[in-house]
């Protein structure tokens, strides 16, 4: 069995839906915490619901929204375009289930920078954009980085809304938990080691990154100012 | 900030870069398949594949996961199914081609032991059932798998109940989540008896199980059938039909055998 096929699909599957939570998460995070958004307890959580479903049940619901019979499906296939069972599916699998830690976190992030900052900025004449990305993003950098690792740990290690929505097809849609779990079950042990032992290298390896950007971090913000 | 939307930006490129190469226009078979049928179908992949000139790609899972996503209309060409009742549920629904549908294999429950355990025998069917009887109450465990969700486990229910032993082990059951964890169970010793498919004790740990005791089909209520059909919504019908063919040929036919299968 090709055990190469796994890691590369997870990798670019976990990867792909980390960026997309980032960008999606930290917009919706923003809207959250700085704008009155009407209904915003029952958008806030829709957004944490699938924190607390079973993945399975994420899973079925996607299924059925993605599938064919629905409204969305039928369009999608209109277009010629089947999400079901190919590797996108399982990206939007990932995405669906990492979005609420992104969320959480960047929106807990984003409301402990100091507010007094941003508005010194605004008596000194910048724009509501810039002072988000020259002075409140990178005080919540820390935070974000956070959520971002969370996020990918949690896109890595998705299994059942993948499972039900993408399948479990062999150099196709079968991601590293799948691959892990096929072992296990057939007993084929020397398989399942060596994935094992790649997620835990995967994991160190984020882990590392995680910190090495999160001392820069502490490092910059200790130097004196100029 | 920059070093990490170069981060970003690299990655991106790294799984674009590697997503285009998976993209070939060759014509494909999707099966989904029994779980318990990983082993044996993967084996014959290759074959397959030369035997219908096509891509073969399988997608394993349970016969009811599998069953819901081709209800939803999963791009599924071929649906080979441990389950008949699932396979009804599809054709009641007009879900496949009349007339393709094949039960090609039958599976059987059977009562296994640690290496110790010495199979039971009666010289009439009375007999066998009264030693098991006997057996199964001096055991402290009996696992199955969850007759809930696990096909083995319902299988294994009822059969006890039709031998009316059911309520002798009622009490000291150890429900396993799928039929290879009562497998687990049996093989470390955790438990000193349970129910698997006769299918599943050949992929035990050679020496570490033994089989105490053969269900017969009618203990079940009839075979336990793994048809296989052909999905209506199929796009590469020629392709698919030759898919079943190959299923029904020689060499599918030895290696369901070698894998402890009952050909139909």
């Amino acid at each position: 069995m090709n055990l190469l096929s796994p890691i590369l699909l997870s990798v670019r599957v976990a990867v792909l839906a980390t960026v997309l939570t980032l960008v999606v998460g930290l917009g919706l995070a923003r809207l959250f915490a700085f704008r009155a958004v009407a209904l915003r307890r029952i958008w806030e959580s829709i957004i944490l619901l699938p924190m607390v479903f079973p993945p399975t049940i994420t899973g079925y619901l996607l299924l059925v929204i993605l599938g064919k019979r629905s409204p969305l499906g039928a369009f999608l296939s209109q277009l010629g375009l089947s999400v079901v069972f190919t590797w996108t599916a399982a990206v939007i699998a990932s995405f669906v289930v990492s979005l609420p830690l992104m969320f959480q976190n960047c929106k807990a992030a984003l409301l402990s920078v100091d507010p007094l900052l941003p508005n010194a900025a605004r008596t000194l004449g910048l724009g509501e954009s810039r002072i988000f990305l020259r002075v409140t993003l990178p005080l919540a950098t820390p935070g974000i980085l956070s959520g971002t690792a969370l996020s990918f740990a949690r896109a890595l290690g998705e299994f059942g809304a993948t499972l039900m929505v993408a399948g479990n097809i062999p150099g196709r849609t079968q991601t590293i938990p799948l691959a892990l779990y096929a072992a296990v079950e057939s007993g084929r042990s020397v398989e399942a080691n060596i994935l094992l032992a790649v997620t835990v290298a995967l994991s160190f390896g984020l882990v590392a990154v995680v910190s090495i950007y999160e001392r820069r971090g502490n490092a910059r913000r200790s130097e004196p100012r100029r | 900030m920059k070093s990490l939307a170069a981060t970003i930006a690299i990655s991106f490129a790294l799984a674009f870069g590697s997503a285009s190469q998976a993209a070939g226009q060759q014509p494909e078979i999707l099966v989904s398949a029994a779980a318990s049928l990983t082993d044996v179908l993967t084996g014959l992949s290759g074959q397959a594949e030369r035997y219908i000139g096509a891509k073969v790609l399988f997608n394993f899972g349970g016969s009811g996961a599998l069953r819901k996503q081709i209800e939803e209309g999963a791009p599924v060409d071929v649906f080979f199914s441990a389950s008949a009742e699932d396979m009804v549920a599809l054709e009641a629904k007009g879900l496949l081609v009349a007339g393709t549908r094949r039960d090609l294999l039958s599976n059987g429950i059977v009562l296994i032991g640690g290496p110790t355990a010495v199979p039971v025998h009666g010289e009439t069917a009375a007999a066998a059932i009264s030693a098991l009887k006997e057996l199964l109450s001096s055991a402290d465990l009996l696992a199955i798998g969850n007759p809930d969700t696990v096909p083995a486990g319902r299988y294994a229910v009822r059969a006890l109940t039709t031998y009316g032993l059911y309520p002798v082990v009622k009490t000291k059951l150890a429900l396993g989540g799928n039929v290879r964890e009562v497998l687990q169970y049996v093989q470390n010793g955790s438990a000193p008896l349970g129910i698997v498919f006769a299918t599943d004790l050949l992929a035990a740990t050679p020496g570490s199980v033994r089989q105490v005791f053969a269900f017969p089909d009618d203990s079940v209520g009839g075979a336990i059938l793994y048809p296989v059909a052909l999905i209506r919504a199929s796009k590469n019908r020629e392709k698919a039909l030759k898919m079943i063919a190959f299923l029904q040929s020689d060499a599918a036919r030895n290696a369901f055998r070698a894998a402890g299968f009952i050909l139909k």
